[in-house]
């Protein structure tokens, strides 16, 4: 599916071919960004320059059975550059809440039911986000994670358990 | 852990990040690629334009050799 849509893109330059391939990766897409930059305008800028990168250069990309590590991997490169223009902090989520959101009267985890995943995650540092998005929300394996992190396998897995870590202290074994 | 990610498959994206202006991207292609064969033009005629001048110089140097010959 996915590599014929880029060999109708190449060949015949059809654009309602490149929509439908980005239409099939947008949710990944969109939580990557969301999960390494702190706001949306960011992370649609991300996103723009990313598409353009892809839509440019799509006739480089030698595999297409790689696409999507390709442009998670121009994406993360992106979001990267904007960070360092903005020099940006992330703010925690829960010290927001604590500090603005949350008084003593409150039920917090009655709150943190309503809370969106990003809000959920915001404890995680931004890789240790985009580890936990392409490992269990979208099911990659653990080669491919590295590979687009340029990382090591046991460096990936030491992250992977410093999550598990993390993910357990804040939500308890079963979600762990 | 199933909480969160049926969490995240319920997410609402937002179309609008995702709304591919063709005509812009096609345009900023199209400048960039002016803007680089502007700069390699004028490398290539700064190069021709030094080229030519070196060639010049030798020349008159040839010249004022004769022309100080001629006068002797």
């Amino acid at each position: 599916m996915e590599e014929e849509l880029i060999k109708r893109f190449k060949e015949k330059r059809d654009l309602a071919a490149f929509d439908e391939l980005i239409n099939l990766h947008k949710r990944e897409l969109y939580s990557i960004a969301k999960a390494r930059l702190k706001n949306d305008a960011d992370a649609e800028d991300a996103i723009q320059e990313t598409l353009f990168a892809a839509f440019k250069n799509i006739k480089k990309l030698k595999d297409p059975s790689k696409f999507k590590s390709w442009i998670i991997r121009i994406l993360i490169n992106n979001c990267i550059d904007i960070a360092m223009q903005n020099n940006a902090t992330i703010l925690c989520f829960d010290d927001y809440v604590l500090k603005n959101v949350v008084d003593d009267s409150d039920d917090y985890s009655a709150f943190e039911a309503k809370l969106t995943f990003f809000e959920r995650i915001s404890f995680l540092k931004e890789e240790e986000k985009t580890i936990l998005i392409m490992l269990n929300c979208e099911g990659r394996e653990e080669k491919e994670i590295s590979e687009i992190l340029d990382i090591r396998e046991g460096t990936l897995r030491m992250k992977v358990n410093r999550i598990r870590k993390k993910m357990r202290s804040k939500y308890g074994k079963d979600l762990a | 852990m199933k909480d969160l990610i049926e969490n995240y498959k319920n997410m609402k994206i937002p179309d609008y990040m995702f709304h591919i202006d063709y005509k812009a991207f096609k345009k900023r292609i199209f400048l960039g690629r002016f803007i680089v064969a502007s700069i390699i033009t004028i490398i290539i005629i700064n190069c021709c334009m030094i080229f030519a001048q070196v060639n010049l110089q030798k020349d008159i140097s040839e010249l004022k050799v004769q022309i100080s010959k001629i006068q002797e």
